[in-house]
């Protein structure tokens, strides 16, 4: 017990200090990728993409439920926001994107209501029809949402009177704290007894229902919170490129969300984080030169089904244990079994 | 009159869904995984159809593209999936995401992205008088093969050695392996069978719907759909399934074109409400 705590504490000071060196990081970031030819665009568009990356992974990672069809969320969201500035508060970007969060999350959970009854490949199905349905009815809709042209002239206000959003760095600024409270609030989840018990139906569902917890509900809590912060991401992007686009739903999106969580290792909060760091460093790096990002994104899929089943993370960190091939093994956090 | 005749085009239309349902239904049965790249193969065997029809004559190429599919499919899963066993089935559906991917690209680097031209050969060009219509042969032919293929699967699975094989395994895989069946050469067999029936399918469709690398794309989410009515792991609700929602999508035309994409998925939120394990699924088989 005592060697237990006094390991806690060193662990303490040491995220901490962990947290410390991030932060300075987070701030250094920008400058870093402008010495190397980068832009204070990509590396706000990181963290956007993190952000959509944990959200996704409270539900593949950690609840153990895969879902083929987000980037509806995240596109959804971008919209919402869209319209509402557009039609409703001309002069505001906090209510818009408070707005989009609150829409996308409402109907993001009324259609988990209907697809959270089915599971694994059944789930996979509707998930992408779902997502599908979305496209369809944003780009079908043109009256609304000016259809496959996506939705223009979209200005970032200040979000009160003394923060102000509008430059570049400061609107980088407001993602990266928007990001550190995601990272914050999603740890606490996880380390939370709900947390635990979504990481129980992901080792053994069976077991679970046999314990007595009301699986389906803790399914559906945990597709509605990853909703919602897909549906962060989705606002923040919108507000960074100042448009809405379709292709923001396209399930190359979704392919893109899965492959950065698969890429970091999806048992751990800072495995899609990097994912997303490599994900969309490695997309603009590609799309310099070529149209064929797809193929790439193909191959990375395969590339780390085949080999690194684990992700990076898995791959070296301690959350690989001795067989990093061996996926989805039940992996235990060893601070909480003290 | 036009009912009638939207009725007819639905069927065939439905005819097509089942052929690619089917592949689908079966890979999942026996291997437990669901094929995203199966839509891509689709583009595939219209490609392969094309391009060997250029060679040679329309005949052939019906013949010999959906092979070459077929073909692919099998490299795909003796060199790729045959790795991934006893991984989670999750691995599974990524690899053929992924696959989807590189497929789709890999067909635009080589054809280009735009459409390839595809005649079908004047035997078959005309239209036929069927007393109370007059439809195009084409169609027709299509309907005429696709049955053609269903009968003949049907006694594949049926009849056969190696269709029993695949029925077994779909029920009982470890007790087929305990049987000294090479359960990994199944797998090949079955995902050789699946991708050649959606590479007829491509092959079928071509001519109707024009050859161009995303033409798979939008066939992928009804043959899901087909199959969560039709009910998973059922053969007889691929075949239900597709006819329905062939007939279901060529009407609601009649209506309005925006409502005949619609009501795809009208029909999947109603089956996910009223019956989620669909027509003829099984209890037990995804939905508890």
């Amino acid at each position: 017990m005592n060697l237990g705590t006094s390991i806690t504490k060193k662990n303490a000071a040491f995220r901490v200090g962990a947290v410390i060196i991030g932060i300075f990081a987070f701030i250094m970031l920008p400058t870093l990728f402008k010495s190397i030819g980068s832009t204070m665009f990509l590396a706000t568009e990181i963290f956007i993409f993190a952000i959509f990356a944990l959200g996704f992974n409270l539900l593949l990672g950690f609840t153990g439920i895969i879902s083929f069809g987000h980037a509806a969320w995240f596109g959804l969201s971008s919209y919402a926001a869209a319209l509402f500035q557009r039609h409703v508060t001309p002069d505001s970007t906090l209510i818009p994107l408070l707005f989009g969060i609150l829409f996308t999350t409402l109907i993001g959970a009324l259609v988990g209501k209907l697809i959270i009854k089915t599971r694994g490949i059944y789930f996979a199905y509707v998930t992408i029809a779902f997502s599908q349905l979305v496209l369809f009815i944003i780009i079908r809709w043109t009256k609304l949402t000016n259809g496959e042209n996506g939705l223009g002239g979209i200005e970032r206000k200040p979000l009160f009177k003394f923060i102000d959003i509008v430059p570049e760095f400061n609107y980088y600024i407001f993602v990266v704290i928007v990001f550190i409270l995601v990272f914050i609030l999603l740890n606490i989840i996880i380390k939370s007894p709900f947390g635990r018990v979504l990481q129980a139906i992901r080792e053994n569902r069976t077991r679970a229902i046999f314990i007595g917890y009301n699986v389906r509900s803790y399914e559906l809590t945990s597709y509605i919170l990853s909703v919602f912060f897909t549906s962060v991401a989705g606002v923040l992007d919108l507000f960074l490129l100042k448009y809405a686009f379709p292709e923001s739903m396209a399930t190359t999106m979704s392919g893109e969300v899965i492959i950065m969580t698969l890429v970091g290792g999806m048992h751990n909060l800072t495995g899609p984080v990097l994912g997303a760091i490599i994900i969309t460093f490695l997309k603009d790096f590609i799309s310099s030169f070529t149209d064929r990002w797809m193929i790439f994104l193909g191959g990375i899929f395969v590339l780390f089904v085949m080999v690194f089943p684990e992700g990076i993370m898995g791959f070296f960190g301690k959350w690989g244990g001795n067989n990093p091939f061996k996926s989805l093994l039940p992996k235990r956090d060893k601070e909480s079994e003290s | 009159m036009i009912v009638l005749s939207q009725v007819i085009n639905g069927l065939i239309l439905g005819t097509i869904y089942i052929l690619m349902a089917l592949g689908l239904s079966l890979i999942r049965g026996t291997m437990g995984i669901l094929n995203f790249a199966h839509g891509v193969l689709f583009t595939l065997g219209a490609y392969f159809t094309v391009k060997v029809a250029m060679l040679t004559n329309f005949w052939v190429g019906i013949i010999i593209g959906p092979i070459f599919v077929g073909l692919v499919g099998m490299f795909i899963q003796r060199f790729f999936m045959r790795r991934l066993q006893g991984k989670h089935e999750l691995f599974g559906l990524l690899l053929t995401f992924g696959m989807a991917y590189i497929i789709e690209d890999i067909i635009k680097i080589i054809w280009g992205v735009g459409g390839q031209p595809f005649n079908i050969p004047p035997s078959l060009s005309g239209f036929v008088n069927l007393g109370f219509l007059i439809y195009p042969t084409y169609r027709l032919f299509i309907l005429g093969v696709t049955t053609f293929l269903l009968l003949a699967l049907y006694i594949f699975l049926n009849k056969t050695k190696a269709g029993l094989i695949i029925k077994a395994g779909s029920r009982d895989l470890t007790m087929v392996s305990l049987l000294g069946i090479p359960v990994q050469k199944v797998f090949t067999l079955v995902f050789g069978l699946g991708t050649m029936l959606a590479g007829i399918a491509g092959a079928l469709a071509a001519p109707m719907w024009g050859v161009q690398p995303t033409m798979g794309n939008k066939i992928l989410i009804p043959c899901f759909v087909v199959i969560c009515l039709g009910g998973m792991g059922s053969l007889i609700g691929a075949v239900v399934g597709g006819l329905i929602i062939g007939v279901a999508v060529s009407l609601a035309i009649l209506i309005q074109p925006f409502f005949s994409d619609l009501i795809i998925y009208v029909i999947m939120a109603t089956v996910l409400l009223v019956r989620p394990r669909g027509l003829f699924g099984e209890v037990g088989e995804a939905f508890e």
